[in-house]
């Protein structure tokens, strides 16, 4: 006999994403509230985030990732929701009954509303077709992130990273500090993807080499990684010049993150081809009635306190139980932009819209266009690709008619010379 | 270890890295103390710190024994002088706690004498039964 | 002092197999692999087809055992509880010229089902094929099945049926002794029996030189792929084929019981074992899968392997006598359709023996194996009903296959046993998905500790030296770092 539960909200996913949705449910009223987790705590990704830089928006403290992790939790137990962990969900219907297993067996939830905070999964070794050998020793960073700081292992002795995203910065210096030598950090493109910050504290401290422009040719080594060959590449990453071989025995990949969209598919929720997660409006509904997503598996956000902000709303949402109403305005990105989400607007009353840059550039002006009109514009003196940019939605002057609006974002190339 | 750029025994230039503008910061040694260019009153507190006595938010994990995971998370109380990190590293490497800890705990106070203390990040609860025991890694 | 009747030298698919057909018989069989598992060599990497009977070449050794595993394969799959894709074949000729090829397929196949088909027709079938094509030859009895599930399979057969299994054993000599050979490894390991099976693989030729025959050199050429995730289920239905070359089969898409997209072969020479991919390889092969099929959804790759095919210079089978030693039997130069011919290859061997002196009476308790269920393949209540007789199916480890803690554990109890991650991977899919092991790359030690009693400084993920993970004591001081 398989456990069949009715459920009003069934969260799947219980790191910040989830855990803010499933209190912000139980807080507008829902009283039968699950919160699935496949690992054997909560926390997400947080638990493996040691490192300081989590709730400064929210806390006004930097906090590292078990601490602000923890803080939901504790306040999820002040509740009556149910958490389940070491459970895996194995598929969602499109008429949101959610099939999931764990020790105790089969259980069939018929829920209300379903919320996907199911995060997102690292790009591999495949997807970049990265050839050479195929020994032990490639790990993507978070995996290896993972080994190091929850079962205390170490991937190797001597390590290249490839992608000088935030994970592979705080990789380089993790690995350091456990006395594993970083022999470079390899970028592809020519500027520094991650923060600013992290290149000084990861990189400059520990003289890590930053090689920009270049990529990881080829691996090599028969039964454990023996080194890469890295060079040179133009703009459209094919090899210019030199190669290089450096000897190693790990190799760690740092090269994007895309959303964890495969329960997605197969509940046919629409996915937006540019972020690879689901189109959400303001308020994180997808659009199909009764399913929600937040967090990561919208699209890859670089704080979270935004991803709790964006959680919390989902509650509201469910509370007031608006049903379902056409969006006034759908965004698309025209220039500039490399990802942005909310992609449609409800109310365009409350809530934000994040959105992620192409290239750095300095004297920016990120435009709204409605009907070849520039209705609204704002001026940034600074952007960058590793960091969001933020418009409260209430500011914008939103046109009266409803359609379609176009996001420009246009400046000078700017370029951090390290 | 320095910082970035631009070094001489006179000449620094620091990223400053307290806001997302990062900011470059040229230090310069006067006739009567440092001498800042750029940035603003925050970054230039920064810098200052920067030159003379860099110091840095440690963050790693330690053995424990008998709790549900095998390791703990942990923090330096307060930025640690950068040039003693890999000694604390090695002090760390040995020492391990049991289960159960808080959160915020304080582990070691005054490490390697510098006033600073080790705190818990995580709360780790004991394990329960013998058998599925996590003897640390 | 043991003596086996026979000792098969290498696990690979020829190997295995002729160690479970030789299970049928009340014999003492031995079979010694070098590596730490079976199915580590040449078997591992290939496209997995099961080539019908339009695809033998006559005249032939290869051909001949070919024809012969044929008539094996409802037999050979009941009783090793294995379910190949029965998918068909789809051969596309882009000319009049290699229209003329097909009607070679046909007549050779003699399949009543098969037939050759107008463009309009093969598009009804499969409408994802380039719309250029000249004409098509659909065979119904080309399978697909996982290499290294045949494999491992044959072996839990053998085993199963007593057949003694050792791996990490490489033979260095053997020379006669009495009545008997005396079979030496590496490692100082002795072992004694009648009869020994050279199914080396790549290293056949090298082992026959230590035993003092000369063979023909092998020659080496790498086949590169590509896997498609299993989203693309689906996208083709039938293996797809160019017409084939002097060379080879051609630059396949071939769909697998798994559910993926295998796209390749290219053939290109290369030193021993080789087995890296290339950028220049991977292009050819989506040049070739692209002529074949224009939208082949190439950024659905997640991860590119290659093999190599041991070849000689006839490119035909060896399968022969030692001329010095007579009770050693050679078999080299077994490239395609050496998976397919495996059970024609183990029938031939068994004759050859036998015409030597080898009894073969043929038992009456031989056990069937009973293939592992999936989780993945079970119905929701089956899988309650397992979740009820054992918890660890509930827990699942591998998120991308849905493989659960219940048959890992199985797999490392299995006769013969996983020993790595890449013997795991092999049997219940951990690492085989799109995350390619991120996920449960994470939770395996551990895992693999508790249960497994395979430490993690023991853990591996193939040959030695592939370590996974290593000890914090493990990695130098500090003071060397800095």
């Amino acid at each position: 006999m398989l456990r069949s539960v009715d459920a009003e909200v069934v969260v799947i996913g219980g790191g910040p994403a989830g855990m803010a949705a499933a209190l912000s449910a139980w807080e507008w009223g829902a009283r039968r509230v699950f919160l699935l987790e496949r690992n054997p705590h909560l926390g997400g990704i947080l638990n493996q985030c040691i490192h300081p830089g989590f709730g400064l928006r929210l806390f006004g403290e930097e906090l590292t990732g078990p601490e602000y992790a923890e803080r939901y939790i504790e306040a999820l137990e002040k509740t009556g929701v149910e958490v389940l962990t070491d459970t895996t969900v194995l598929e969602v219907g499109e008429d949101r009954r959610v099939v999931a297993v764990n020790r105790e067996g089969v259980w069939i939830f018929h829920a209300r509303t379903v919320v996907f905070a199911v995060g997102c999964r690292e790009r591999t070794r495949g997807m970049i077709r990265l050839p050479g050998t195929r020994p032990a020793g490639i790990f993507t960073a978070g995996c290896a992130q993972y080994l190091v700081n929850i079962e205390g292992y170490l991937p190797g002795r001597r390590a290249v990273i490839l992608g000088s995203g935030d994970i592979g910065l705080i990789m380089a210096r993790r690995l350091t500090l456990e006395g594993v030598k970083v022999e470079a950090v390899v970028e592809i493109r020519p500027t520094l993807s991650g923060l600013l910050r992290n290149y000084v504290q990861c990189l400059l401290d520990f003289r890590i080499p930053l090689l920009l422009s270049h990529t990881v040719l080829e691996v090599l080594g028969k039964e454990r990684v023996e080194g890469v060959v890295v060079g040179k590449v133009d703009e459209k990453g094919n090899p210019v010049g030199e190669k290089r071989l450096l000897p190693c025995d790990t190799l760690l990949l740092s090269v994007g993150l895309v959303p964890e969209s495969e329960l997605l598919k197969k509940s046919r929720i629409p996915l937006c081809p540019l972020s690879g997660g689901p189109f959400v409006d303001e308020d994180f509904a997808c659009d199909v009635p009764g399913f929600f997503a937040c967090g990561n598996v919208v699209g890859v956000f670089d704080l979270v306190d935004y991803v709790t902000e964006s959680a919390l709303r989902i509650g509201r949402r469910i509370g007031e139980a608006e049903g379902y109403t056409p969006p006034r305005f759908v965004l698309s990105p025209l220039e500039g932009v490399a990802a942005l989400f909310p992609q449609r607007i409800r109310r365009g009353k409350d809530g934000f819209l994040y959105v992620r840059p192409k290239e750095g550039l300095k004297k920016a002006r990120l435009s709204l266009i409605h009907n070849g009109r520039e209705f609204h514009s704002v001026a940034l003196p600074l952007c960058r690709p590793g960091e969001m940019i933020r418009l409260d939605l209430a500011r914008v002057p939103w046109p009266e008619e409803k359609g379609e609006v176009q996001v420009v974002l246009r400046g000078e190339k700017h370029v951090d010379v390290l | 270890m320095s910082s970035v750029g631009k070094n001489t025994s006179t000449f620094s230039e620091v990223f400053c890295i307290v806001c997302p503008l990062g900011c470059r910061i040229g230090v310069e040694q006067g006739s009567d103390g440092l001498v800042l260019r750029g940035g603003c009153p925050r970054g230039q507190e920064y810098a200052r710190q920067e030159v003379t006595s860099p110091c840095r938010v440690v963050t790693t994990t330690i053995r424990i024994l008998g709790g549900e995971i095998p390791r703990l998370p942990v923090r330096t109380s307060a930025p640690f002088p950068r040039e003693r990190i890999f000694e604390l590293m090695e002090f760390l490497r040995t020492f391990e706690v049991t289960a159960p800890v808080r959160r915020g705990e304080v582990l070691v106070e005054d490490l390697l004498g510098t006033g600073i203390h080790l705190v818990a990040t995580r709360t780790i609860r004991r394990l329960e039964k013998e058998e599925e025991g996590s003897a640390g890694a | 002092m043991k003596v086996y009747d026979v000792a098969i030298v290498g696990g690979g698919v020829v190997g295995c197999a002729i160690a479970w057909y030789l299970a049928h018989c009340s014999l003492d069989i031995l079979l010694l692999e070098k590596q730490e598992d079976v199915c580590c060599g040449v078997s591992k990497a290939n496209t997995g087809i099961l080539h019908s009977r339009s695809y033998w070449t006559p005249g032939t050794l290869k051909g001949e055992v070919h024809l012969r595993s044929l008539s094996w394969f409802e037999r050979a799959f009941r009783e090793l509880g294995l379910s190949p894709l029965r998918c068909g074949a789809l051969t596309l000729a882009f000319s009049r010229e290699e229209a003329r090829h097909l009607e070679v397929l046909k007549k050779r196949g003699a399949i009543a089902e098969a037939a050759i088909l107008s463009p309009k027709e093969v598009l009804a079938i499969e409408p994802r094929v380039n719309p250029e094509i000249h004409a098509g030859y659909f065979d119904p009895e080309t399978m697909v099945i996982s290499p290294f599930a045949l494999t491992i399979a044959l072996a839990e057969g053998a085993a199963l049926n007593g057949v003694e299994i050792c791996c990490g054993k490489e033979v260095v000599a053997a020379e006669p002794s009495g009545r008997f050979l005396r079979i030496r490894c590496g490692d100082g390991t002795v072992y004694h029996a009648r009869f020994l099976v050279n199914c080396a693989g790549a290293s056949a030729v090298h082992l026959a030189r230590n035993l003092g025959d000369s063979l023909p050199p092998l020659s080496f050429f790498r086949g590169q792929y590509f896997v498609l995730d299993r989203e693309c289920q689906g996208f083709v239905r039938c293996v797809l084929y160019p017409v084939p070359t002097e060379k080879s089969k051609g630059i396949l898409v071939a769909p697998t019981p798994e559910g993926n997209l295998l796209l390749g072969p290219n053939f290109e020479p290369t030193q021993g074992e080789d087995t890296a991919t290339t950028r220049k390889g991977l292009l050819e092969v989506e040049r070739g899968v692209q002529r074949l099929v224009p939208d082949v959804p190439l950024d659905r790759v997640i991860t590119t392997f290659s093999g190599v095919r041991p070849t000689l210079p006839e490119r035909d089978f060896l399968i022969a006598f030692s001329p010095s030693l007579p009770c050693v039997l050679h078999l080299a130069g077994i490239e395609s359709p050496g998976l397919t011919a495996c059970f024609g290859i183990a029938e031939y061997v068994g004759e050859l023996l036998a015409r030597r002196g080898l009894p073969l009476r043929e038992r009456n308790d031989f056990r069937l194996r009973v293939p592992s269920r999936a989780f993945r393949e079970c119905s929701l209540e089956e899988r309650e009903c397992l979740i009820r007789e054992d918890p660890d199916w509930g827990k699942i480890v591998c998120r991308c296959e849905e493989v659960t803690l219940a048959e890992v554990k199985r797999a490392l109890r299995a006769n013969p046993p996983a020993r790595t991650l890449d013997g795991l991977k092999r049997r219940v899919r951990v690492f085989a998905g799109r995350c390619q092991g991120s996920f449960c790359g994470m939770h395996l030690p551990r895992i693999l500790e508790n249960e497994g009693g395979i430490p993690v400084h023991g853990l591996r993920k193939s040959g030695p030296g592939s370590f996974y993970v290593l000890r914090r004591d493990e990695v130098a001081a500090y003071a060397e770092v800095r």
